[in-house]
């Protein structure tokens, strides 16, 4: 579904990835996990063309799309969960919701669908017309979820989901995205730091340092890896 | 801002109310005229300053630009309906016929908002999205820059030019002997010359001056031209003026508040105005919705310009320069960024001139204005129905 090859992204002169080649496959989970700075959310950035490459290539479903403005793609059945969750915090739940599927046409699918994530997240349900920036940390993600969902997506991009939310909430919305994952068939690629978390949830990752890819393996091997173990599970 | 200044500035307004109460009910300013009178005369222009006081809010909403050639498309849909009435032949046409002097109206709004709309997309397009990344204050130079441009283009454009010209009104033909005494207005007549160039041309010479006392000295001398008849410049009442452009805007504010509440249009409007990386994420075509802004500010522009010079009389290149700039204060007494602040402020400001005028000092009236916007902001750094804003970081 998604294939990377070489991809390099510079920050004017600051080169954020060197050559990070990935792949997610249709109806896998696939994380990516790494410092701070390896260059995590500039891979998912330049995947869903918030940035364009300066070199390589990001193929979705077999066409390139590197360069592509970030609003053609979301009509390629992308979305972007960006880092820092982003909702709009003037607008109500709703209206955020009704953004998130700004491209699907017939007031009768909107509506079904908004039906589908308000199930997924029922929470939502209860503040339906509350702003945006009412929302507790927890909810705000949720809500930038539930966003995305919208536009039932085929592939799926999570930047950090687990940031600045309470363990409890944490494994609540792992729970949520394993079981869009298993219900809908879309494809995820997750960005995390809790490692250990992302790859009980996965089924590949990849580990990347300093914008190269370091490791790529299967879930539960990286799981077992020592590399991994030593540097993000905390192991000794 | 110490307490006791603050307390001042905050009892000024309802001092300012109460006396104006007072003054309403004690009646007569003198010639005639009431308080009511120019408090009515207040809300017109207000609505005027609302109507372009909307495109400065809308824009600066969207990507926090104070766009100051807004008064430049102000004045360009002022010229589009001058020439559309002109050519419609309004001029000589007698009043009262008022179903063809209102479709020649109509006629010259929409072209008025069309040719202003369009202008403003191209200046947006041309000057503004090239160098979106580059910064406020780069911004704020483009479009002083583009505001002085289109004033120049405008006075050296051939079909424009520098001069003033009055705005085209129907003519009130009348006998020479129908003309009272002391003359209702100015009177002219109509000259046929052949230009050096060979091209016949109509010009209006002007026989009596309004006030002239028509002696039968005056009334020989027109009735020895041939006894041809005078006419007067038909006004449009001005209350129908009047009223038009209060309904106008209430339309306008009542249409963009759907619009921007209600339609899918104006929530990716709001979206791109929060997060414009946000929206693009959520498929908005980012530079389409602000183009849409521009348009949508402009078009409410050359509406309000083609009220404006009806209202005024005479339309030239500096045309959108005062009330442009009135009606930026406007849109920052009521709230940059709001759109009921917009038409708050407008009316606000409309009223508070005019009241000053029949009170205090015509002179001064303008002055005025600056001496609100200082004060508002003292009081309520937001404006009047500014909501306190989340900048972003
Ligand atoms: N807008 C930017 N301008 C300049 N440099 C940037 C920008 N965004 C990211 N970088 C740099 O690119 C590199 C990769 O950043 P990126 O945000 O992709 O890291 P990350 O892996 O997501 O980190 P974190 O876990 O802290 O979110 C970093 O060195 C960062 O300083
Ligand atoms: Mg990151």
């Amino acid at each position: 579904m998604l294939v990377v090859e070489d991809l390099v992204v510079a920050y004017g002169a600051v080169v954020a990835l060197h050559g990070v080649s990935l792949e997610a496959k249709q109806g896998e989970i696939v994380t990516l996990i790494g410092a701070n700075g390896a260059g995590k959310s500039t891979t998912l950035r330049a995947v869903s063309g918030m940035v364009a490459p300066r070199r390589g290539s990001v193929r979705l479903d077999g066409r390139e799309v590197g360069g592509v403005p970030a609003h053609r793609l979301v009509r390629r059945g992308l979305a972007h969960v960006p880092e820092g969750r982003r909702i709009f915090t003037g607008l109500s739940v709703r209206e955020n919701l009704e953004l998130g599927a700004y491209t699907v046409r017939g007031r009768a699918e909107v509506a079904a669908r908004l039906e589908r994530v308000l199930a997924l997240f029922p929470r939502l349900a209860e503040r339906i017309a509350q702003s945006g920036g009412t929302l507790s940390g927890g909810e705000q993600q949720m809500l930038a979820i539930g966003r995305a969902m919208m536009a039932r997506p085929r592939l799926l991009l999570l930047d950090e989901p687990s940031l600045g939310l309470a363990p409890l909430l944490v494994r609540e919305i792992f729970r949520e995205i394993a079981r869009i994952n298993r219900e809908e068939g879309t494809t995820i690629l997750l960005v995390e730091q809790n490692a250990h978390l992302a790859l009980s949830t996965a089924h590949r990752g990849y580990v990347l340092e300093t914008g190269r890819v370091a490791l790529a393996d299967a879930a539960p091997a990286l799981l077992e890896s020592p590399r991994v173990r030593a540097a993000y599970l905390g192991a000794t | 801002m110490s307490p006791r200044l603050r307390l001042l500035l905050q009892a000024l307004p309802a001092l300012a109310l109460g006396y104006v109460v007072v003054r309403m009910l004690v009646g007569d300013v003198g010639g005639g005229t009431t308080l009511l009178d120019y408090l009515s005369i207040g809300v017109t222009q207000g609505a005027i300053y609302a109507f372009v006081a909307l495109g400065y809010t809308m824009v600066y909403g969207i990507i926090r630009l104070i766009n100051f050639a807004h008064g430049e498309f102000f004045m360009a849909g002022a010229f589009a309906g001058y020439f559309v009435l002109r050519d419609a032949g309004i001029e000589r046409w007698a009043l009262p016929q008022p179903w063809p002097v209102l479709l020649a109206y109509l006629a010259a709004l929409l072209a008025a908002a069309l040719v202003a709309g369009t202008l403003a997309l191209v200046a947006e397009a041309a000057c503004y999205r090239p160098i979106r990344k580059a910064g406020r204050v780069a911004a704020l130079l483009t479009a002083v820059g583009l505001s002085l441009l289109l004033q120049n283009l405008a006075r050296q454009w051939p079909a424009i030019g520098p001069t003033q010209r009055p705005w085209p009104a129907p003519r009130m033909w009348a006998a020479a002997d129908e003309v009272p005494s002391p003359a209702d207005a100015h009177y002219y007549e109509l000259k046929t010359f052949t230009s050096p160039t060979g091209e016949r041309v109509e010009r209006e010479k002007p026989v009596v001056f309004k006030g002239a006392t028509m002696t039968p000295a005056v009334r020989q001398r027109l009735a020895a031209e041939g006894g041809r008849n005078v006419f007067r410049k038909g006004e449009l009442s001005r209350t129908v003026v009047d009223r038009s452009i209060v309904l106008m805007l209430a339309a306008a504010a009542v249409g963009l508040w759907f619009l921007v509440q209600r339609t899918r249009t104006g929530k990716a409007m709001r979206a791109v105005s929060e997060d414009m990386a946000a929206a693009r994420l959520m498929g908005v075509n980012v530079d389409r919705v602000i183009a849409a802004t521009f348009f949508l500010g402009a078009f409410l522009a050359g509406l309000g310009g083609v009220a404006y010079c009806a209202k005024y009389g005479q339309v030239d290149p500096l045309t959108g320069f005062m009330p442009g700039l009135k009606a930026f204060i406007a849109a920052v007494l009521g709230g940059i960024g709001s759109i009921p602040g917009a038409v708050v402020g407008g009316l606000f400001l409309g009223v508070s001139e005019n009241l000053f005028a029949a009170e205090v000092s015509t002179e001064w009236k303008d002055v005025l204005a600056f001496v609100l916007l200082v004060v508002v902001l003292l009081l309520k750094p937001t404006g009047l129905m500014g909501r306190p804003y989340r900048e972003k970081v």
